[in-house]
């Protein structure tokens, strides 16, 4: 595939460091490749009606790019105040793009585009901003169950109906249950975390099921298959329908962020290694970018 | 056709030298090599090097559970289970310094981090605190080796260690390549034969034997000329004569031990010392590469990995090589980026990691950034064990280098959250068997670090008994000492 030919359907997109962007449509040859600036540090990637959003920094500034093709970009700045806010999530619900963006103490707020362009007013996801800790990042998104759930630094879940609703925190979160990631499969909530840690809910304020695995063995992508939860640790991978019963399977060469699609795992390792998995166990290295690979997800172009 | 002759002139050895002839390179010259040769023992002498890295530590991670003799390490210390023989580890070693002025709370862990002064602080906004403990065992050891200390690696800004008796903060050489330069442009590299030099020293015959060169006639002429002139100023003009000629003299005295080095060095080719010198196997070609390396220091991991291990190098050659006693890395940053040392989670940023991965309670603390916190440790403590391995195999002529130094590890804060308690302290090597090594000496709770710097600068010949606050602290243990250390 060359690089003047737009992308259409189903794909995965991977970036990172110096404005990188690839894409992929089997896992296995990435293509579509860009860069920008040094320094261009583009860490959360979405899909949201046939546009591919990748959204990260710039020196003190908070930077989007998207496109529908993978061959022309548009870049902008989101509105933020520069060297103090971060961009802490970028993803997609049914209806809008959302970007979460916040500092040290202050409300985490949310805006929101229909079209990538034109951003609402800054809304607050919960009033109380002492109900979790005053520099606790929010780092990762599922939904399901006609729920919102994000989680964060400290230990920190909240959940909310819908992004306009206030987001409710989750009761007794102490930080040794730390979620790394989160995924929605089977009606619950599943989410990983340090050694071993998973974690299940139906609606992501009250937490049950709580399992360690082996020390070491953290789990960084939580991945639902549309069958199975698939927790993939550096060692092991840990396999569930239910976040309840689980199987651990020695893994080799696993990676620290994946993603999955259409019957394929992709993952990274640093620096700029791109692997390949059918079952997410066994891993291959396909391709190495001299950048670092911040974040891969898979998604549609093209097509509303 | 390569002249054979030895002696090296000292206009030759400036030409040779080029721009590092300018006066920043010779004061950084030892003043004293001569008696250095003339004093030595058989033995060889034995050095003080510090390793200490930014960010704390994850201190469960680090200190063992028992104390006595040494068995499995804990995960940070894990890469020196090999070692286990050669190492002290001590536990509960605290700063009780005060700050004052506006610093902010990293700079008053640096400032006090080797100096362990009452008080420490900012003066029109600059630095101000007590010796550091590297100065002082420079005054020490400084007089019998080329270079009376060196202070390498990142530590700047925030990040200052070393501070000379006036307790002005000292600059750190951050260019390896520079470093090389400084130490070893115009010489020859030689592992010194102690035995041999033994012998001089008890001759009297390599290093007094060279005759004066014709500069050095020259300019001692001319400084008596100056000094006849003397007589015939004024008070203030002869003030400043005097400071002209002091300066002149100083250089002098220092060319003339850098010629006798060369010369030395030149004499011990022909019988050199059982080890061959250990040359940095990633020293940059050029300044050109060496800058590159160290800019990509905070962004790229594995540049940072080389940049470490090429420091360690420096350190482990100027030991080897006698070109200076006293060498101290401050490395690490607290802004670097550290993906693929942190497996874990989604940040890479250290001072993120560290201020997430630290609370007053470390149940409260959030334990993915504790956890990678405790990688980026386990990552550094690959480099400082590596440097050991190295150390370990240098023969000196019956002992190790490592035997026969005394390394210390450390951090400039106790823990990420600018803690200041139970600093994570490990001693490696023998110290010339002035230490007994080979176990974990948990101390009383917040026993003063400066403690420990008067134990170590017993150990390089210091008389004093007392250093920084040991005698002042409102925590002051043991009568400012370390007791069980031998």
């Amino acid at each position: 595939m060359t690089l003047n030919m737009p992308l259409r359907g189903s794909v995965f997109v991977a970036c990172g460091e110096n404005g990188l962007r690839a894409f992929s449509r089997d896992g296995k040859v990435w293509t579509h490749l860009q860069t920008d600036r040094e320094g261009v540090l583009l860490n959360h990637a979405c899909f949201f009606r046939g546009q591919c959003y990748t959204g990260g920094r710039y020196g003190g500034e908070l930077t989007l790019f998207q496109t529908a093709d993978g061959l022309t970009w548009q870049s902008q700045k989101l509105p933020s105040k520069p060297f103090v806010e971060r961009l802490e999530l970028l993803f997609a619900t049914d209806t809008e793009v959302c970007a979460i963006i916040s500092t040290d103490g202050a409300p985490i707020q949310a805006i929101l585009s229909k079209n990538g362009r034109d951003w609402s007013p800054r809304q607050t996801l919960f009033d109380d901003r002492r109900s979790i800790a005053r520099d606790a990042h929010i780092r990762r998104v599922a939904r399901g169950n006609d729920r919102i759930v994000l989680i964060g630094d400290y230990g920190v879940r909240l959940s909310a109906p819908t992004l306009h609703d206030k987001f409710i925190a989750a009761a007794k979160a102490e930080a040794k249950d730390t979620l790394i990631d989160i995924t929605f499969g089977n009606g619950v909530f599943v989410g990983g975390g340090l050694h071993a840690l998973r974690m299940r809910s139906r609606d992501g304020r009250v937490w049950t099921d709580r399992t360690l695995g082996e020390e070491g063995e953290h789990i960084n992508r939580m991945i639902f298959d549309g069958k199975q939860f698939l927790g993939i640790g550096q060692g092991a991978t840990y396999r569930s329908v239910d976040g309840v019963e689980w199987e651990r399977i020695p893994n080799q060469n696993a990676p620290t962020v994946a993603a999955y699609g259409d019957g394929i795992y992709v993952g990274a390792l640093w620096p700029g290694k791109l692997l390949h998995s059918r079952d997410a166990i066994h891993w291959n290295v396909v391709q190495e970018f001299p950048q670092h690979v911040h974040s891969l997800e898979h998604g549609v172009l093209g097509i509303s | 056709m390569q002249p054979a002759t030895i002696p090296v002139s000292r206009r030759g050895f400036l030409r040779g030298a080029g721009v590092v002839a300018a006066l920043p390179f010779l004061e950084s010259l030892a003043p004293q090599v001569v008696q250095a040769g003339m004093r030595s023992a058989v033995r060889p002498p034995v050095r003080f090097g510090i390793f200490t890295v930014t960010g704390g530590t994850v201190i469960e991670s680090w200190v063992p559970e028992q104390t006595g003799r040494l068995g499995k390490l804990p995960s940070i210390l894990k890469p020196l289970q090999p070692y286990t023989d050669d190492l002290l580890i001590l536990s509960n070693l605290s700063q009780s310094g005060q700050s004052e002025g506006e610093i902010n709370a990293h700079e008053h862990c640096a400032y006090l981090h080797l100096t362990a002064v009452d008080k420490v602080g900012k003066i029109n906004g600059r630095p101000f605190a007590g010796q550091s403990v590297d100065q002082r065992a420079a005054e020490l050891l400084g007089p019998e080796s080329l270079i009376p200390s060196l202070q390498l690696g990142y530590a700047h800004g925030e990040t200052t260690y070393f501070f000379d008796a006036s307790g002005r903060s000292l600059p750190v050489e951050r260019d390896p390549r520079l470093a090389f330069d400084r130490m070893f442009q115009g010489r020859r590299l030689v592992a010194p034969n102690w035995k041999l030099r033994h012998q001089a020293a008890t001759t009297k015959s390599l290093l007094a034997s060279s005759p004066p060169t014709y500069d050095c006639q020259v300019v001692d002429l001319i400084l008596d000329d100056a000094k006849s002139l003397q007589k015939s100023l004024g008070r203030a003009d002869r003030a400043k004569l005097e400071e002209y000629l002091d300066s002149i003299d100083n250089i002098e005295r220092r060319v003339r031990k850098m010629q006798a080095r060369i010369e030395l060095e030149a004499a011990e080719l022909k019988d050199p010392g059982p080890s061959s010198p250990h040359l940095p196997e990633k020293l940059p070609a050029d300044r050109e590469q060496s800058r590159r390396l160290v800019q990509a220091v905070t962004r790229n991991p594995a540049m940072h990995g080389d940049y470490l291990e090429l420091m360690a190098d420096l350190m482990i050659l100027a030991f080897q090589t006698d070109t200076t006693r006293v060498c101290s890395l401050g490395l690490g940053s607290d802004e670097a980026l550290f993906p693929g040392v942190v497996t874990v989670g989604y940040e890479y940023h250290a001072h993120t990691l560290e201020h997430h991965g630290n609370a007053a309670r470390v149940d409260d603390a959030d334990p993915v950034a504790r956890e990678g916190c405790r990688q980026i440790h386990a990552w550094y403590t690959r480099f400082f064990a590596d440097m050991v391995r190295k150390m370990k195999a240098i023969d000196e002529g019956g002992s190790s280098l490592l035997d026969n130094t005394l390394l210390l590890y450390t951090s400039y804060m106790a823990d990420g959250g600018h803690g200041r308690s139970n600093y994570p302290v490990l001693l490696a090597g023998k110290a010339g068997g002035t230490l007994k090594t080979g176990r974990h000496i948990a101390y009383e709770k917040d026993t003063p670090m400066a403690n420990l710097y008067v134990e170590i600068l017993e150990r390089l010949g210091d008389r004093r008994g007392v250093f920084g606050n040991s005698q002042t602290s409102p925590k002051a243990r043991y009568n400012g000492r370390l007791p069980d250390l031998s």
